[in-house]
């Protein structure tokens, strides 16, 4: 059973969707899993200043994909950079344990939504 | 609101019920003894003439049906009773990769003891070859195990024609046939199958009842040890409320349900294709089980659809890897040749006596806008699938860390 907080992710998710010109693009999971995530950053300022994902997945997936994101916003970048699958899984009130790969998996497209924003910076900058 | 996970299960039938509960408060006695106390006989009694339903409904002998505890357990026994029983002739077994896991798994051990099980290829729709059945058959055959109808793609096999091969062949022929169990009932005397799987909880009545019908002659060796129940086949004493409830659902099966079960099923297939884009039909066109319906939508997971259409208050189910505790998607759909990307969508709406026309419109409005809804935020688009395989990605296999 998900918890209440799990189903009303899933039904009213945030930040679903494409962005615009993002500042970094963070892409995991893969089709023979069954889950993929395709998350967006905008930053400003060293900080998140707008979040978006794109999910091909289970209940768990589609919420962790939102409260992750909006976990994020607002964030600096070295704090997301710490933001763990434990605190995504938290904030829903806990996962069923064959669902707790999910959480990683939203955890994971934001740090690589992070490090793709900052390869963006190094190449700006050089 | 509607249920439709018929394949699953079904609503007990109340006239199965009232059939029921004499077991439970007057004939409590077992089977044991026929010339025992009058709750004792009273039981035999229930159980002998629910034997006797079961044997017409197959057109046979009373004494071709043990009772079991249900479709699992007449498909062990069907196949390692066979196997012990025959070892002397030989170890190799024939069967189909998208048997369901009682067969699957009992064939699994039997490969671990040694025999030699052969899995017969399947086409994109899961039928089996005929020509290939018969160059596959050795010497040392004993067992050809193929299922009536798949329950998750609905695909029914040529069982009659198969049959004429193992006969002809002097191997032994068992079907499951939990799934087409009085929808598409088997006359044993024209069809020349050798051991048949049915239960009752897939036409109304209650689970924990099953039987394995066992042509006069056949070999086969009891799986447990224990008294004299069921000819010493399956020892243990019987189910008999269970037992007179299945018969009870046998009785009382109307054969034009079959024809209620079919429309229903040609009326959600309509449906589904009007309104909605990017789909497709799993199993064979027309060789189906009555009221099997399933499909694949694209671009989308089949847990969420699932579970939203559950808020709804319509039950369905679905093959995909994210719903089921281990993770692994469906080996039927992968037995068919579908990419797992694409199976992850699937759906099997499956309908009981009881479902309506009126049911299949409420769900089809709820339906449609859960797949848009979904699809609206897939990163899955017309054929653009992205994958990344290395290893540091596959999430299903990390093991939990002790953060939490």
């Amino acid at each position: 059973m998900y918890s209440e907080k799990v189903r009303e992710h899933f039904t009213n998710p945030k930040n679903m969707g494409r962005m615009e010109d993002p500042d970094g693009v963070g892409e995991v999971g893969n089709p023979v899993c069954g889950d993929m995530l395709r998350l967006f950053v905008k930053v400003k300022d060293g900080v998140i200043v707008d979040a978006k994902v794109e999910t091909f997945g289970c209940v768990a997936a589609i919420a962790t994909s939102s409260v992750t994101t909006e976990m994020a916003i607002g964030m600096t970048i070295e704090e997301a950079k710490k933001l763990t699958r434990g605190q995504v899984a938290e904030e829903l009130d806990g996962l069923p344990p064959q669902k707790m790969h999910c959480s990683n998996l939203a955890a994971d497209a934001l740090h690589k939504a992070i490090e793709d924003y900052e390869k963006r910076q190094k190449k700006d900058d050089s | 609101m509607a249920y439709f996970d018929n394949a699953n299960s079904t609503q007990v039938d109340e006239r199965v019920i009232e059939a029921m509960l004499p077991y439970f408060r007057e004939h409590y006695g077992t089977a044991g003894l026929e010339l025992s106390h009058s709750q004792d006989v009273g039981a035999v009694m229930g159980m002998e003439n629910a034997r006797k339903t079961i044997a017409e409904s197959l057109n046979t002998d009373p004494r071709a049906i043990i009772f079991t505890s249900g479709a699992t357990e007449s498909n062990n026994l069907a196949t390692r009773g066979v196997a012990r029983a025959n070892k002397k002739k030989g170890r190799h077994i024939i069967t189909s990769p998208i048997e369901v896991q009682s067969v699957l798994r009992s064939l699994a051990r039997l490969e671990g003891a040694g025999y030699e099980i052969e899995y017969l290829d399947v086409d994109e729709y899961g039928l089996i070859s005929l020509e290939q059945l018969k160059s596959a058959i050795k010497e040392d055959t004993v067992l050809v195990t193929i299922q009536h109808g798949n329950g998750e793609i609905g695909t029914v096999q040529p069982i009659e024609e198969i049959a004429k091969i193992t006969k002809a062949a002097g191997v032994l022929f068992h079907t499951d046939a939990t799934q087409t169990f009085m929808k598409m009932p088997i006359d044993t005397e024209k069809v020349m199958v050798d051991l048949i799987t049915v239960d009752a909880h897939l036409i109304h009545g209650p689970k924990g009842a099953g039987a394995l019908y066992i042509r006069r002659g056949t070999r086969i060796d009891r799986l447990h040890e224990g008294g004299d129940e069921e000819r010493r086949l399956r020892p243990g004493v019987e189910n008999i409320p269970a037992i007179v409830g299945f018969a009870k659902a046998v009785e009382i099966w109307n054969p034009n349900d079959v024809k209620h079960l079919n429309e229903l099923a040609a009326y959600v297939k309509e449906k589904v294709s009007e309104r909605i884009s990017d789909i497709r039909f799993t199993g064979h066109p027309t060789n189906r089980i009555p009221g099997l319906f399933s499909m694949l939508v694209e671009f989308i997971e089949g847990e969420s659809m699932l579970v939203q259409l559950d808020m709804f208050g319509y039950s369905v189910a679905t093959g995909s890897a994210c719903s089921s505790k281990t993770l692994q998607g469906s080996h039927v759909l992968k037995a068919i040749g579908l990419p797992p990307e694409v199976s992850h969508g699937s759906l099997r709406i499956s309908f009981s006596r009881n479902n309506t026309k009126e049911e299949i419109d409420g769900f089809i409005d709820a339906l449609v806008p859960a797949v848009e809804r979904l699809r609206e935020f897939s990163p899955i688009r017309h054929g653009q699938y992205f994958a990344n395989t290395e290893p540091e990605d596959d999430h299903h296999h990390d093991v939990p860390g002790d953060d939490w």
